[in-house]
């Protein structure tokens, strides 16, 4: 069982109790996590594992150390706290040293849902099946993964700060292939409840897709326009929120580096449909209202309108500059539209339907160029009709002008994975192709 | 630990399994980072815990539980075996374990110098001493470094009789250097060729880290003015610090059988081979021989026993050119017909079940003793490259894009100038199959990762690449994006 918020609660007071520095702050983390994985159609493994880890960071003046236990017994973490103490005297000054966060208030986010606590292995061995029956059903075969996990992180310093949130994570995802291996399909979901997965919806659509996409023809690169699913704009998306940093900028090492110092901050570097947030307690991205080293995490509104408005700063960087500390970006949510995949597809004339993007990957940190390959489902679209599959091709392309060319949007999702995002899918008039990921 | 994996082993087999192995294991992870002229973090980590795991009916079952409390035990044993009874309905094959003998034994890293007990003082005036080199190049402008100590104590035990007691220590060094222009907003970096390996601290003192860190902050700042790589078909000489990592995407993915049979493609992917190309599939020249190895001194995925119990060894995986094996577990032989494991076996967890795990795999250096400049004097026009760049690669490993962290132009068997975003792309047998020379032992290096990622829930695993220099012929050069010094901003478009 997870440890109670109360409990945690006690738990790190008790912590702080046996620092013996200027301030300490403990961080606690507690998970319970169980899993079935399937393949070629069966189950091929299980398995569940309980941890709990404390985190005590210990100051001695602007010297710290920091050391992690999983010890259950309170001699074990007595332990790390003393060598948290050595640590933190054997170091040196730290010039960029901030005091910890002081007592404040958090609004509790709802994300802890019995319902997906309970689901056990008998539950997810009911998934498996249904993906292998949909996988059946096209003759092919079903590979996948179903997993719970029940989270509480909990952070307290000697200052006075004290925050906990509970979670429960439910992911349920399906590779379908094609019975000659040539068409691959692939759904997912993670949501905090487990009542919104569906599995068998989930494996029905993936078995579609890879039916589909049997026998992919070649393609010549090229640009293309492009719809993209929400899965294939979520693996971009990680690439945008590392560079929203104010130090990287500042310092002159991002795309967001003003050239002779400063940061663009103000201009508009992307198209005006693009908006990107963050809020840990939207409810679709519900997700813990603090950050481990105890800073407040609230609604932000990174870019507005195509317009750079915020960036994320440390708490050390905040200090120096004057930011607002944003304990990094944790969530992010890209706002869509109302516009439907088959509305982008039926206003195609020629272009592609991208349902995944794979291993894709910084080429040029200043200008946001990235490369990446399609997966699971590529096809051509000719005159507002999907017409036939193609081959996985390798993209090469910079964000900016991705996200100035957005056309249409749907409405957002949740995708898998960290961070916590929820990206729609959307048509871009122009993606770089440099080539069909086959070929030589 | 004997008597706890007893207790384990005892409580499996109450519970019903008819196979059961448990590992108890402590993990302890230092890590010291510095940025330019201050210390950024120092941090330790220690994490204990008991995973066993049970075959009932020709399924698996798992659970994991944090320290080693006897009396949770009892627990952990029918958690599993529940577990496993939870997915019989499910099997589409029934687990065979392929036969092991038993093992009694201990085995640990070969070192002098236990990193753990090196004054942390000493380990901070190293960082230190990196990052004061490199920015005392002209045009540096930011380093960063760092110094992550790993020591694994597991102790594996399995119904078959086995109990084996290992130690493993790794040291991970490496820094990254920064040259910028901030008048144009220009940057380029530069990060540490240095391989981690499964050393004591005694590695450390054989390496001039600062020296090194110093070459890489020349070539940042000289990258930063360089010419962008033109585009073009070109003859390439690429040293072992870039070359590793194909071994390591290129061959040493691939030819894990569970990836190849399609149990990966819910996660990561697939393989472009197949079982039945072991043998028959010509995937180089003669001159190319790759050797899988799970006793390379120093190498990463270095072992005594895997963590099934299986005696760690080295076998052919190329051989002539020709493809002549896989990787596998015990539960994985009989999927391509073999009598025994290869030893693959590795968790990264006490709370993680086994997967198939690469071992270190190697491309075997020329026995004619051929220098880097030999490689380089054979190339009328190509391009010289070290180091990593950004890389890509697709779900089959069949393609692949990968970037330089340093590159010179070759012209009538000379090095040139360096030229800036230089990458090479190819289809995999395609690629090998330009090998046409293999530099000697002089030229041997390599490089290793700790970050491996497999599996669903995603495990780490760490293995190390050793190879020569070598030479390809006709592969396609593609620049990475960069236009070049002071022509780089395009803003929105």
């Amino acid at each position: 069982m997870l440890l109670t918020r109360e409990a945690a609660a006690s738990l790190l007071k008790r912590t702080l109790l046996l620092s013996r520095g200027t301030e300490a702050r403990a961080v606690l983390i507690a998970t319970s996590d169980s899993h079935t994985r399937f393949a070629l159609s069966g189950i091929t493994s299980s398995g569940e594992s309980h941890d709990q880890r404390m985190t005590i960071v210990i100051s001695a003046g602007s010297r710290r150390g920091a050391v992690t236990t999983n010890a259950a017994d309170p001699r074990g973490i007595e332990k790390a706290v003393r060598e948290a103490e050595d640590l933190a005297k054997l170091s040196p000054e730290d010039p960029e040293y901030v005091p910890e966060e002081r007592a404040k208030e958090v609004s509790d986010v709802l994300a802890y849902f019995d319902e997906t606590a309970e689901w056990g292995a008998g539950g997810r061995a009911e998934a498996a099946a249904r993906a292998i029956d949909a996988a059946a059903k096209v003759h092919g075969s079903a590979s996948g993964f179903a997993r719970t996990r029940e989270s509480l992180l909990a952070v307290a310093t000697t200052k006075g700060f004290l925050a906990s949130h509970r979670e429960t994570l439910a992911t349920f995802s399906t590779t379908i292939r094609s019975s000659d291996g040539t068409g691959s399909g692939w759904e997912g979901r993670e949501e905090n409840r487990i009542s919104a997965i569906e599995p068998s919806h989930l494996a029905s659509a993936a078995a579609e897709t890879a039916a589909r996409s049997a026998r992919p023809a070649d393609l010549d690169p090229g640009s293309y326009a492009a719809v993209l699913g929400p899965d294939a704009v979520a693996a971009l998306l990680p690439f945008l929120l590392l560079s929203l940093d104010a130090r990287l900028a500042e310092e002159g090492r991002s795309f967001l580096s003003k050239p002779g110092g400063g940061d663009r901050r103000g201009e508009r570097l992307f198209g005006e449909n693009i908006t990107l947030v963050s809020d840990p307690s939207d409810i679709m991205l519900s997700s813990a209202p603090f950050s481990a080293d105890g800073v407040k995490r609230e609604k932000r509104t990174w870019i507005r309108a195509g317009v750079v408005s915020e960036l994320s700063c440390s708490r050390s960087w905040a200090a120096r500059r004057g930011g607002r500390p944003g304990g990094g970006i944790s969530t992010a949510l890209l706002l869509g539209g109302g516009s439907s995949v088959e509305e982008m597809i039926a206003s195609t004339g020629r272009g592609l339907l991208i349902r995944r993007l794979r291993y894709v990957n910084m080429l040029e940190p200043g200008r946001l160029l990235l490369t990446g390959v399609t997966r699971d489902g590529t096809f051509l679209i000719e005159r507002g009709q999907v017409t036939r599959p193609v081959r996985d091709l390798r993209f090469q392309d910079t964000l900016p002008s991705i996200l100035s060319s957005v056309e249409m949007m749907g409405v957002p999702r949740r995708t898998p994975g960290e961070p916590v995002i929820a990206v729609p899918p959307m048509k871009v008039t122009a993606l770089t192709f440099t080539r069909t990921a086959e070929g030589g | 630990m004997r008597d706890l994996a007893d207790l384990a082993l005892d409580a499996a087999r109450a519970a019903g399994a008819s196979y059961a192995d448990v590992r108890v294991n402590r993990y302890r992870r230092e890590e010291i980072s510095a940025r330019e002229d201050r210390v950024q973090e120092i941090t330790r980590e220690e994490s204990s815990g008991v995973g066993l795991r049970c075959l009932v009916d020709g399924a698996w079952g798992f659970a994991g539980a944090r320290e080693s409390d006897p009396g949770e035990i009892p627990r952990l044993a029918r958690v599993a075996c529940e577990m496993a009874r939870a997915n019989r309905a499910g099997l589409s094959r029934r687990v065979s374990l392929a036969p092991e003998p038993r093992h009694l034994d201990a085995w640990q890293t070969p070192m002098t110098k236990d990193p753990f007990k090196v004054a942390l003082e000493r380990k901070i005036d190293l960082l230190l001493a990196i990052n004061s080199e490199a920015l005392a190049v002209k045009g540096a402008s930011f380093v960063t470094s760092f110094l992550r100590s790993f020591a694994e104590e597991v102790y594996f035990a399995s119904t078959d009789g086995s109990h084996v007691d290992q130690q493993i220590t790794r040291l991970w060094p490496g820094f990254t250097v920064v040259a910028r222009d901030l008048a144009t907003g220009d940057f380029t970096s530069r990060d540490s060729d240095i391989p981690p390996a499964q050393r004591g601290y005694e590695y450390l003192e054989g390496i001039d880290l600062a020296a090194a860190a110093a070459r890489a902050a020349e070539q940042a700042a000289a990258s930063l003015h360089a010419d962008p790589a033109e585009p073009g078909v070109l003859d390439l000489v690429i040293a072992p610090g870039n070359l590793w990592l194909l071994l390591h995407e290129s061959i040493g993915r691939p030819t894990q059988i569970d990836r190849a049979l399609g149990y990966e493609a819910g996660a990561d992917g697939g393989s472009f081979i197949s079982p039945g190309d072991l043998g028959t599939l010509r995937f180089g020249g003669d001159l190319m021989n790759v050797t899988a190895d799970r006793t390379m001194p120093g190498g990463l995925a270095t072992v005594g026993y895997d963590d099934e119990g299986v005696t760690a060894g080295s076998w052919p995986l190329v051989r002539g050119g020709l493809l002549v094996d896989g990787q596998t577990t015990r539960e994985q032989a009989s999927w391509i017909a073999q009598a025994s494991s290869k030893g693959c076996a590795s968790a990264d967890s006490w709370g993680s079940p086994p997967l198939q795990r690469m071992p270190n795999v190697s491309l075997e250096p020329s026995l004619d003793e051929a220098s880097l400049e030999d490689l380089i004097a054979g190339v009328d026009k190509g391009l010289y490259v070290e180091g990593l760049g950004p890389f890509s690669v697709d779900a089959s490993r069949s393609n692949f894009m990968i970037g330089s962290g340093w590159a010179r132009l070759i012209s009538k068997g000379r090095l040139g100038a360096p030229v800036r975003g230089a990458a090479y792309r190819a289809g995999t047998l395609e690629f090998w199959r330009s090998l046409d020379r293999l530099g000697g032992e002089g030229t041997w290096g390599g490089g290793g990762t700790f970050n491996d990622l497999k599996g669903e829930p995603g495990q780490a695993a760490a293995s190390s690449h050793g190879c020569p220099a070598a030479r390809f012929r006709g592969v396609r050069v593609v620049n990475t994006g960069s236009p070049g010094a002071g022509a780089r901003r395009t803003g929105s478009r």
